[in-house]
């Protein structure tokens, strides 16, 4: 009796799909038992609801089917059923949509796709809609990775193999990333070697639709790391890091940060991000030149939104983050020998600094607004000394948190502020105490 | 950091009732945004019925604040927000829609005004333009708008409560809350999740 039932929501359910091919969204109506003489299923304005009454009933069902596909025998070899792709479609996707780590019934999913019963795009639609209903299910993530890793490798098997540095060409139709995108990247690459990748590595439209996939769970569930760490990976295996895609996402990001500003994984993201396009400067003029801009919008980005929304962790460790890089930076092209005389006035001011932080630093920097865009930036052309770019940026740095300490009344983005001032000391001293 | 709601109250001898609501439900999902919006309004009730006139105060609710500021006139508002938003500019935003409300709708309207009867379509506005905080760029700084009244921090919606009284007999008792709802109460209880006011 009750299988008869479940049997019939499935089928309820697969008619749903089949009436409305757009649905994009799924979710449970809370109804406890059944009241009404009707389908549980619903579909009202796209979007598919099923009463939680029948969930107890079809899962189980489901599920058995799933399993019974999946049984060995006594020596472990697998039990042939004779089982419709159909209806092994229908019965995992009901499983999924109740439960989206069910690893066995995504398996199922990859051998009907292996076997061409299952189109990928069809199943990363799936995927997408399960993600509405579950927007931190890991396996649902992995198993988008497995289909997109079947997409790139068909699209690549017909074109010319994309390496992240070599020029790629697209013959079989792809969007190539200038017409599709120029206006949303923020610049275009200056030096010849990055020049040569202007076209994307990928299908545009499916790297598109894979990103509104990441932002839509991030914005369903908060701090949600699942899908930052797959928009990261995407970012790496599907634009393969383009120059161009690093500084759209990059931007297209700033936003959603300043909204969420106590998101560690969007701004772990942003590191991400950060840290790929570090890899594209290759000489120390392009470091220079482009990327230290970029870590000084950091800091500005950051300055103003820890000031305007005090007392949030994930800024300052973000913060911390951009020190790091900015550091490493300065210690590439730092050169060992500066005859100028300028620089080693600036480097003897710099070791005073060292012996007495707080006071040395409070007497050069008065005014506590950051100065790291004068350094770099008033300098393009003329050769700044590292050193002394190095030397101006602590001082901005530790300036920055006395001046909250001493101005702002949230007691919680004080103890950050120290924190942060603290970190910044241990380091200059561990640099000391450890010369490279 | 995000507005779900924000609702113009009236109290008198301790009974609150609801002038009209503004919603932003966007990120909840479709079939739960009805008994998100019944447990608002529910919530905002409850708040505003055990607050003191006169007085500003925000209760924590999981990851949820409730900021309530009411007059001493009986007129009260309440706006639900995330952890994120700005506190300061939760209330200068009440104080603002306070005084527009006085404007717009006169004061005799009041003890037996309902969403039906009120005029005021304001809500829905002042919701969309205060998402981002930073619109409203000069509020950021305005710190002296806001009188001396000191802000009372509650740290859940029990915590207001009178002696005696629990949150679920609250619930079960409602009128307002639709069966729905109350089931979805229920569940969201048991399975001790968070992805739900209340």
């Amino acid at each position: 009796m009750a299988e008869e039932l479940a049997h019939r929501i499935l089928s309820d359910l697969s008619t749903a799909f089949q009436r409305h091919p757009n649905i994009d969204e799924v979710g449970f109506i809370c109804c406890p038992t059944c009241q009404h003489n009707r389908s549980p299923v619903v579909v009202e304005n796209n979007k598919l609801g099923i009463e939680t009454w029948c969930l107890e009933l079809i899962f189980p069902y489901a599920h058995d089917k799933v399993l019974r596909a999946r049984s060995r025998d006594d020596s472990g070899r697998k039990i042939k059923v004779s089982r419709s792709a159909r209806s092994l479609l229908e019965a995992t996707r009901a499983v999924l949509l109740v439960q989206a780590d069910c690893l066995t019934a995504w398996n199922i999913r990859k051998e009907l796709v292996e076997a061409e019963d299952l189109k990928c795009i069809q199943d990363l639609k799936f995927a997408a809609l399960v993600l509405t209903k579950h927007p931190k299910s890991s396996e649902t993530f992995a198993h988008r990775r497995w289909l997109l890793k079947q997409v790139v490798q068909k699209t690549s098997s017909t074109s010319p193999q994309p390496h992240p540095v070599a020029p790629a060409s697209h013959t079989n139709g792809l969007v190539a990333g200038d017409q599709a995108s120029g206006g949303a990247t923020a610049a275009q690459p200056l030096s010849a070697q990055r020049g040569t990748k202007a076209e994307l590595p990928c299908d545009e439209k499916l790297l598109e639709a894979e990103l509104a996939v990441c932002q839509r769970s991030a914005e369903r569930y908060p701090s949600n790391y699942y899908a930052w760490t797959h928009r990261a990976w995407v970012v790496e295996n599907v634009a393969r890091c383009h120059y161009k895609i690093l500084m759209r996402e990059l931007s297209d990001t700033r936003h959603w940060i300043s909204r969420h500003i106590s998101d560690h994984s969007g701004l772990q993201y942003r590191q991400f991000l950060i840290t790929q396009l570090g890899t594209h400067f290759r000489s120390a003029d392009a470091l220079q030149d482009e990327f230290l801009p970029l870590l000084t919008a950091e800091f500005e980005l950051l300055t103003d939104l820890i000031t305007a929304f005090p007392g949030h962790e994930a800024l300052w460790y973000h913060r911390r983050y951009v020190f790091q890089q900015w550091e490493t930076v300065l210690s590439v092209y730092k050169c060992p020998k500066s005859d100028n005389s300028a620089s080693s006035r600036n480097l003897t001011h710099l070791h005073q600094g060292r012996s007495d932080i707080p006071a040395e630093f409070s007497r050069d920097c008065e005014d506590g607004k950051p100065h790291h865009a004068t350094v770099v930036q008033g300098n393009k052309k003329a050769k700044v000394d590292p050193a002394y770019t190095e030397h101006l940026t602590l001082q901005t740095e530790l300036e920055f948190c006395r001046n909250v300490m001493a101005t702002c009344q949230d007691g919680w983005q004080v103890r950050l502020a120290g924190s942060y001032q603290h970190w910044l000391q241990q380091r200059i001293l561990g640099r000391d105490n450890n010369p490279l | 950091m995000k507005l779900y709601s924000l609702s113009v109250l009236y109290k008198r001898d301790s009974k609150v009732h609801l002038l009209m609501g503004g919603y932003d439900l966007q990120s909840f999902g479709y079939f739960q945004r009805g008994s998100v919006k019944e447990f608002m309004v529910f919530t905002s009730q409850i708040i505003v019925e055990r607050c003191r006139e006169g007085s500003r105060s925000t209760v924590k609710e999981q990851e949820y604040m409730c900021h309530c500021y009411i007059r001493t006139d009986g007129l009260g508002g309440v706006l639900i927000a995330d952890h994120e938003y700005p506190q300061r500019v939760a209330f200068t935003l009440l104080n603002k829609v306070l005084d527009d409300f006085t404007q717009k709708v006169p004061a005799h309207l009041w003890p037996d005004g309902n969403q039906n009867t009120i005029h005021y379509t304001e809500l829905d506005g002042y919701l969309a333009k205060y998402q981002n905080p930073r619109e409203a760029d000069s509020m950021m700084k305005i710190q002296s708008e806001l009188d001396e009244t000191k802000i009372i921090l509650h740290k859940s919606i029990e915590a207001v409560l009178e002696r005696g009284e629990k949150l679920d007999d609250l619930v079960a008792k409602s009128e307002d809350l639709s069966v729905q709802s109350k089931t979805f109460y229920k569940t969201a209880k048991k399975q001790n999740q968070c992805c739900v006011i209340l």
